[in-house]
């Protein structure tokens, strides 16, 4: 249970009593944050906002509910990681395409360029990767989160965590090393 | 060329602060000697730069739009009272809710009635089927009288004739 209830909880508590302003406010606060993570985790603009807002009618779903025994941030986590992970039992491989473009030309297009394929290589290594260690660097990497926040996301101890880091970035520097190799050729 | 330092699994959690003081410092005092180790530990460290270039584009516009529409959408159902309610009842609940109040009454005057039946011919048919029509005042002891009769020479009948004999033997009228 929280020390003391952030405005996210008692907005949840506001929602659980029908009060629509207040879920509109949630939408507001967490929407960004909650699509990068589907993004990220996905690779795939559509997917992605279908589990955005999967996640957010989950919630009003259950804000009848709710009870704020942990911060509304852990408890949308493990909403939104679990949505990810059914949806990557069934998804396509990521789209090589969906990532975005530069907007501006700007001086040093090269420096750009190779930037650009950085990222290609690094979606195409986060896709090697299995569901759940995908998510873990996801939330590592990008959410700053630590190994306990992982796992409660992950509904998982941080031992787990420890190790899914440990083979994910086993594999991601495996994938990385001989993309650099190559390259070298 | 690969190392066998028990901790070499540990260079990542070592690298975000998640082991204890022991672990750390076996860690440390290691790569202080381990070429292969330290290597390892400097390719994880650039895993994160290459990492962040990718980045996620905004999300779509429109999106906050669409998710409260289908919320709107919901909201027949969505009432502070019903949201206690696991929503595989919220169709039935949801035409309770859309009947007149005597339309409500009648709907809970059939469900009575319908228990009431149940509960009366449930209890004819238990005592039709009782040899002699025999009340339920009148249970026996054994409660054999509820069952059909028991047959001559049968184990329940030598059972019968015992506890008979044994009741007046004890002086119990019968």
């Amino acid at each position: 249970m929280p020390n003391s209830l952030d405005s996210a909880e008692l907005l949840m508590l506001a929602v659980g009593k029908g009060d629509l302003q207040a879920f509109e406010e949630i939408i507001r606060r967490h929407q960004a944050w909650a699509w990068k993570i589907a993004y990220r985790f996905l690779g795939h603009r559509e997917e992605a906002e279908d589990v955005v807002q999967d996640a957010f009618l989950r919630l009003l779903d259950a804000s009848g509910r709710y009870r704020p025994t942990a911060s509304f941030k852990t408890y949308f986590y493990r909403i939104i990681t679990r949505l990810c992970l059914d949806r990557a039992k069934k998804k396509q491989p990521l789209s090589v395409e969906t990532i975005p473009d530069s907007p501006d030309p700007r001086p040093g297009v090269v420096e750009e360029m190779m930037l650009r394929e950085t990222a290609v290589a690094v979606h195409a290594a986060l896709d090697a990767l299995s569901p759940t260690q995908r998510m873990a660097i996801v939330l590592r990497y990008y959410e700053g989160l630590n190994y306990e926040g992982i796992a409660s996301a992950l509904q998982t101890t941080p031992k787990a965590v420890e190790r899914l880091l440990a083979r994910a970035r086993e594999r991601l520097r495996a994938i990385l090393r001989a993309r650099t190799n190559s390259s070298r050729l | 060329m690969s190392c066998r330092f028990k901790y070499r699994h540990q260079l990542g959690a070592y690298l975000d602060g998640e082991l204890n003081p022991q672990e750390s410092e076996a860690i440390a005092r290691h790569l202080a000697d381990c070429a292969t180790c330290s290597a390892a530990l400097e390719e994880i460290r650039r895993l994160e730069p290459a990492l962040l270039t990718l980045d996620a584009p905004p999300s779509p516009s429109g999106l906050t739009a669409r998710i409260l529409a289908e919320a709107q959408g919901r909201k027949v159902l969505f009432t502070p009272e019903r949201s206690s309610v696991s929503p595989r009842f919220w169709p039935l609940h949801r035409w309770l809710q859309e009947l007149s109040v005597p339309m409500r009454a009648a709907a809970c005057a059939m469900v009575l009635l319908a228990f009431l039946l149940g509960l009366t011919m449930g209890r004819e048919v238990s005592l039709s089927g009782s040899p002699r029509g025999v009340a339920p005042s009148e249970e026996s002891l054994e409660g054999f009288e509820w069952f059909s009769p028991t047959p001559p020479l049968s184990l329940g009948s030598a059972y019968l004739t015992m506890a008979s004999a044994s009741r007046e033997i004890g002086g119990v009228p019968r």
